[in-house]
Parts: structure tokens; sequence; C-alpha cells
């Protein structure tokens, strides 16, 4: 009985020691904890539209985003455009500095711009490295773009020269190195308000304000990104008050409950690329080669109960490639629309495209494949699976891990329906997905195999077109091509969740869930609640 | 003892050899490519690009090539770059090895201690009060999958009871370092992944020593007057405990099993969830540093509890 008493007693002191040695940090710096679902794979210009948001801070661009996603100066202090959009100036600020102390100079601008980031970042190639002809710097604060046609995204920040296609980093160290392997994507050095401070893999990257910058500084000290991958966890720990904000990985089930709670706010919201669901074909087998099968497709699948049943109201029903979002309004044609549910029509275009129900009771197999990178892609599967199932289309669901299901599908071509996501912004640049020339053993490129001259001939207009009118007209006249020819059922537009502590913190919504605090803006923002 | 020692050590190494090239070939027949997790797709990137990478990663050559290279490397101890984190293997591994190490080993003493512990309360109290808690812990910590009991004592501790955090490492850049913040921070993971070899021992430690127990030497030992705790651990649990430090060392394996699973449950940056991630992002220089470190510690492993048999029981004699 003493040893037991004794066992006892030594446990509680044990249990005092641990609490009362404990020692949490009490934060005399401001500091905004971020939740991150995964390490990026670089802090560089190497990184991933996904894993930029440490790196954002660390580097500046020529401009950055504004409240209305317009462009704003960060590196530029002013620029001009020509009237025919094909002389771009910028004017840098001359108190500009990177984080060793050198200036940044219209040389780095030049550098950043058409080595590094048209070597690594596709999303400049997308539309603003392939209009760019040749770069003047006349003296050490100014850069001249001399284009090769106009390119209406120019001024854009995220598809132009913004913190996405404008890493600004200094040349003397990534000159003649191998881009991929410079240690400044693991300790970046750059000339944004924020210092790199460490990364310690699968646990945090910290970085600190940088007290000698030379533009506003953020009321932010310090900022800590946080690995947890596990969706439940990131949300108990932001419940804990461990993490003050989560950018669009939160999941959407958890948005009611975090609400609720005292000093906590949470959104459902669009995402920049406005990202949507769909059912892609292989237009590579003949079954889909006929426009009527994939019609057939679209009828059949009741594309209204998926949100409900699968995103508990994190998605739309999608009208078509162009979404109603914030970014992409100004694009959308209400008028375009795919067709709706109806599977006795799917049932009769069947019949008369000659594929009548078989013996074994179904008019085809085909295989509808998807990756576990989205959970609810699966859900998605199954829905469709039983709407085919209706009209007697046998449709085998086949789940792979991401790595596996892009090289099925994107790269090898190997899949009859493929259950990917669509990115239809944030500006039309992304409408390039369906081209001809895209169709590449590529990830996220043209898998469907899809090629029309109308819709390649529109696109390339609307990359050039400067008249906002000229430019509506041939993305609807692109919308609608899409919808005829349905290369892909758009299923569902998804919505993101973010999560912030708004008792500890406030800022502009926009920058919580705009988008624009995650890939654009800066911190200046952000300030502690007093 | 030293001669058997070598022999082990040398058979190892052809077993080590096979593991390593069947994991190598099936990694990189697998399906997916590591190239995926280097590109961000879509329009704007090139072949030409894409190919670039896979030479720069040396994916470009023969798979016999490659598995050469690896082997005759990885002989010199250089086990090659992480293709996802451009930093050596023997670097990411390293930084990782310590937080898996002193989550499994506490959840190993912590299953050792305990379901010695309870399974010898149980085994020499039959039929009580001990001995059924005994049987309820060993069912339900059987029972309870690993990443559900997690998220139930975070639930509990951190979010109810605010005692403790719910997950990831004290980060000392911020002041959160120190014995005790690493003791709040891992008593939840030691407790979920420990649970389950706590269970398992305690019920093997209680069968073992009921039998032992009803042995004539302890009778006899009664008989002479020794007191009844020499009785018990000098003699009982002595001839108890061999198999006990098998499925120890047997549980090891499960323990790090259990611990990827209680690594992404708790955000532990461990080596677990490495392998996991490792896996998915098809980073094969890293999964085959894992593996060339799981393999060795495994025979390492097996070779000490075997030499741990000969002083539990010294009539086990190795020539």
């Amino acid at each position: 009985m003493h040893k037991v008493r004794t066992f006892i007693a030594c446990f509680v002191l044990v249990m005092l020691c641990i609490g009362a040695g404990s020692v949490v940090a009490v934060s005399e710096p401001v500091t905004l904890v971020v939740g991150l679902a995964s390490d990026p794979r670089s802090l560089g210009p190497t990184a991933t539209d996904n894993d930029a948001c440490p790196s954002y801070r660390v580097y500046s661009a020529l401009t950055q985003a504004d409240e209305e996603f317009g462009p704003a100066p960060d590196l530029a202090q002013s620029w001009e455009v020509s009237a025919d959009a094909l002389t771009i100036t910028f004017h840098l600020n001359p108190n500009a500095r990177f984080q060793d102390g050198s200036p940044v100079t219209a040389e780095d601008v030049k550098f950043s711009v058409v080595e590094v980031t048209a070597k690594l970042v596709s999303v400049a190639n997308r539309g603003l490295i392939p209009s760019i002809g040749s770069v003047e710097t006349p003296d050490e604060h100014t850069v001249i773009f001399h284009m090769k046609q106009p390119y209406p995204e120019a001024m854009n920040p995220y598809y132009g020269f913004g913190p996405r296609c404008s890493y600004i980093v200094k040349k003397a160290d990534w000159e003649g190195t191998d881009y991929l392997a410079n240690p400044g994507n693991l300790k970046p050095m750059g000339s944004g308000p924020y210092r790199f401070v460490e990364w310690v893999k699968g646990s945090h990257i910290i970085l600190e304000r940088w007290e000698d910058y030379w533009g506003e500084k953020p009321a932010i000290q310090r900022m800590v990104f946080r690995i947890i991958s596990d969706p439940t966890a990131m949300a108990l720990a932001f419940e804990n008050g461990e993490v003050d904000w989560i950018p669009y990985t939160l999941v959407a089930t958890e948005v009611e409950r975090l609400n609720s709670l005292p000093g906590k706010e949470a959104a459902l919201h669009g995402v920049p690329c406005g990202d949507s669901i769909g059912a892609r074909f292989n237009l590579r087998k003949d079954l889909f080669k006929s426009v009527d099968v994939r019609r057939a497709f679209a009828y059949a699948i009741n594309r209204e109960r998926i949100p409900g049943l699968v995103y508990s109201g994190g998605a739309v029903a999608a009208p078509g490639q162009i979404n109603d979002t914030p970014f992409m309004h100004a694009w959308y044609d209400p008028n375009v629309a795919q067709v709706g549910y109806d599977p006795s029509m799917a049932a009769a275009i069947l019949d008369r495209a000659g594929y009548p129900v078989g013996s074994d009771g179904w008019r085809f197999h085909i295989t509808l494949k998807h990756s576990t990178n989205f959970p609810e892609d699966l859900h998605v599967a199954e829905l469709v699976k039983a709407d085919l199932a209706q009209v007697k289309i046998d449709a085998q669901i086949i789940t792979l891990d991401y790595a596996a299901w892009v090289d099925q599908t994107f790269v090898n071509w190997n899949f009859d329906v493929n259950l990917s996501s669509v990115c239809s912004g944030p500006v039309p640049t992304a409408m390039g997905r369906f081209t001809t020339s895209n169709i590449l053993p590529i990830a996220f490129a043209n898998d469907t195999g899809w090629s029309n001259f109308e819709y390649d001939e529109l696109h390339n207009r609307q990359m050039r077109e400067l008249d906002v009118g000229v430019r509506w007209a041939y993305l609807s006249r692109m919308q609608q091509i899409l919808v005829e020819q349905q290369p892909i059922v758009f299923l569902v537009h998804r919505r993101a969740a973010s999560a912030w502590n708004s008792g500890k913190f406030s800022a502009p919504d926009s920058f919580w869930k705009g988008g624009l605090g995650y890939f654009l803006t800066r911190e200046t923002e952000v300030k502690p609640v007093k | 003892m030293v001669s058997y020692v070598v022999r082990r050590l040398l058979a190892a190494l052809p077993v080590i050899l096979l593991i390593l090239v069947v994991s190598f070939l099936v990694l990189h027949l697998a399906p997916g490519d590591p190239v995926t997790f280097y590109i961000q797709g879509g329009t704007g990137t090139t072949e030409e690009f894409v190919a670039a990478i896979r030479e720069s990663l040396g994916l470009d050559k023969p798979l016999g090539v490659q598995l050469a290279l690896f082997l005759g490397n990885a002989v010199r101890g250089n086990l090659g770059y992480s293709f996802y984190y451009h930093d050596s293997v023997a670097h990411v591994i390293g930084a990782r090895m310590g937080v898996t190490s002193l989550l499994v080993f506490l959840a190993v003493v912590l299953a050792s201690g305990g379901g010695i512990v309870l399974g010898v309360l149980a085994g020499t109290h039959p039929y009580s009060t001990i001995d059924r808690v005994n049987t309820f812990v060993a069912v339900v910590g059987y029972s309870i999958p690993v990443f559900w009991l997690g998220q139930l004592l975070v639930l509990l501790f951190a979010i109810r009871l605010k005692l403790l955090p719910t997950g990831g490492i004290p980060i000392s850049a911020l002041g959160q370092g120190g014995v005790g913040n690493w003791a709040r921070s891992l008593v939840l993971p030691v407790l979920a992944v420990g649970l389950m070899q706590l269970a398992l021992i305690a019920r093997i430690t209680r069968a073992n020593m009921l039998e032992i127990l009803g042995a004539d030497y302890i009778t006899a030992a009664r008989a002479k007057g020794l007191k009844e705790s020499v009785v018990i651990f000098k003699h009982a649990l002595r001839n108890a405990i061999l198999p006990v430090v098998t499925v120890i060392n047997l549980g090891l394996g499960s323990l790090l099993t259990g611990a990827m699973v209680t690594e992404t449950v708790f955000s532990w940056p461990g080596l677990g969830r490495m392998m996991l991630d490792s896996l998915l992002r098809r980073d094969y220089p890293v999964l085959m540093g894992l593996l060339i470190v799981m393999s060795v510690g495994v025979v390492i492993l097996n070779l000490v509890t075997d030499i741990l048999y000969v002083y539990l029981d010294p009539r086990i004699v190795y020539r």
C-alpha cells in the first residue's frame, strides 16, 4: 500500500512538473500562424500555386494586387502602358533593396522575368512570356517590355506582371545556376517584407518581418506556417487557437461549426482559378468521337443534386466552363448552359447513335477514373455511376493516387472518362486548356484530345484583344462551342473554405478568403485586434 | 558470441540487398512519375521542360543503370538527393529520425513498462478487479483504431480540457523548446501509438505469469520462505519475460506503422509521415533511403533481442 501511495505521489509530481515546466511562448512579436496542408516543394520561383503562400512574403514582384484584383505598386512604383499595349514601362522604386542590402535593379527584373520565370513558371508561359518580344533597361530603375502582341492580362496580378509571374530574384545569385537546384529555393532571399528564418520539413516555416524593408512594413512581425496534413487535425488546431488562419484547405463541413465559435470566422468562397470538376471524355476512343454520345452523357448526369449530396453547400452546379464567380464574373455568359438532366432523352440519343441496350443489360462499359487528391471526387464518381446506370451505361470507378492518376490519364491517355478539375480562371487565359496546341502528355493539359479550329482561333484572338466588348464576344462563343461539342461535361463548380481568427486579427474579407491574402497581397492589411 | 553476431550480420546483407532490389523495381515500375510534382501542369508547360527535369533527376537512364547507380552509391554511404526537397536523403531522414525515435522509444517504454506491470498484477491476482481492468484495457486497446483513438484524445485533452496541444512539435525558434513543452506534445501521440502494444503485452504477460506461477519451483520457492516479491520478480517474471521480449521486438514494426497514422493525426514530422508523403510523391530516393534504414533497423533489433535472450536465460548458448 505504501508503494502504491508513493507511486501515485510521484505520478502527480511528474504531471505538475510537466504542467509547470511548459513554457508557452508569449507572442511578444505579433505572430500570425497559418495552417498549410503540406510542405511546399520549394520556397523559390519553382513553387507551384498551392505552395507559394510563404514565398510570396519573401519575394517582391513588379506589382501586387489591390482589393479589386487590379495592379498596385510593389517594386514598380509607377508604370505606363502604351495605347496599343505593345510597350509597358515600369519605374522601379529607387529605395528597393534585397534583404542582403544590395539594390534591386532593372537587370534583376529583366533576368527574373525572361530567364527564371520563363523557364520555371508555367502560368507565365500561358500568355505573358510568349507575348514579350524584348526587354530594355535604359537605366537602373527603368524596365521597358516591348511586346510582340498585345496581352490584355499584362497588368493582371495573377497572370501578368504580378507576384505569380514576376518573382524578382537577385541576378547575381541565380545567373548560371541550375534554377531547380538553386539554394534560393530552400533558403529564399528576396526583397519582400519578410525574411526567411527556418524551415523544418513536415513541421513549420518561420518568416520574420524585415525591419529594414524599404516599403510599408506590415503589422505582423512574424509568420509561422504550420504543416498539418490531416484536415481534422487542422480544424482542431484552429479551434484550440494554435492556428490563426486556414486558407483554402478547411473542409466545408467544418465551416458552420467553426463560425459559431467566439472570435472565429469561417466561410465558403470562390477560388481564383474557378475550380470546377468535370467528366472529361477521351476522344481518341471511337465511342466518344460522337458528339451525340457525349451529349447523351450530359443529359444523363444529374448535376444539380451533386452539390447538396457531396459538398454540403461547398459547390454549385456548373453551367459551363466559366462560372459566375467574383474573378470571372465579367466573362460569364448566362445564356450559355449545358443541357439539363433528362435521362429519357439520353436513352433516346444513345439508341439513335447505335448503342442500344445489349443482352447483358448494358449499352456499353466504360471506366471512370479519378484521383484521391480530392476526397469528394469518389462520391461524385459514385453519383455519376448511378446516373449512367439509369440509362444502362456501366461505369467502373477506378480510384488512383494522384501520381498514378496523372500518369494514366494526362500522360498516357489511358482512360475512358476522367473525373478531373477544370480551371477556368482567374482570367480568360485559362480557356487555353482546351486548345489543340495543348494536347500534350502533361498533367492538366488537354487530355481529351479534342481539337476545334474555331475554338483555337477564337482563343488566339481573345488573347490579343484589348477591346472588352469584342473579347467578351469571343469568350461567349468559346463557351458556347464547349457546350455544343461537349468534350467535357462540366459537373460542379467547387468552392473552397477558409477560417480565420477574427478575435485576434482584423483584415478585409478579400484578404482572408478572396485569394488576395493567400496568393497575392501583403500583410499590411492585417492588423492585430487591440 | 562475437562470431555469432558477425555471422548474423553477414547473413543479413543478402536479405537487405534483396529487399532493396525488389523495392526499387516495384517502385519504379508502379504507375506515377516524380516529375508530376515538379511541374504546375496545364498550358504553358512544355514537353522539353519535362524532359529536362527527367534528365536532371536521372530518370531518363535505363532502369538497370539507375539501380546499379543507386546500389553503388548506397554502398559508399550516398543515399542520393530527394526529388521533392532538393536536399540529401541522409539529411532529410536524419532531420526526422529523432522525432520518430523519440515517439517510438517512449511508446515502447509505455507499452513494455505498463504492459508488464499490468500483466504481472493481473497474473498474480487472477479473476480479481485488477484482472478485469487488465482484460478491459486489452480488449479496448487492441480494438480501437489508432487514428480514432488519437482524435478522441485530442478532443478530450486538448479541446475540452485545454491541457495539451492538438499536435505538432514545439518550435524552438518561438521559445517553445524545453523539456516541459516536449513532454506536453508527446503525451497524446505516445498514448495513441503505445496503447495497442501495451494491451498485447499485458495479455501475454498475464498468461505467462499464470502458467509459471503454477510451476513446482515456484511452490518450492514459497515453501523456502522467500518473500513474495522475490518469488514474483526474480523467479516467475524472469521466466515469463522471454516471450514478452519477442512480442516487444515484433511490436516495434507495428509501432512504426502505427506511428505513420499517429504522425498524421498529430502533425508529427516523423519518418512515418515522410514515408507516406514520399510514396504519394514518388520521391524514390527518400523511399529507398527509408527502406535501408528500416531494414537495417530490423536486423539490428532482431540481433539485440537474440542477445538479450542469453542474458535473460543462461541456458541459451549461441555457437
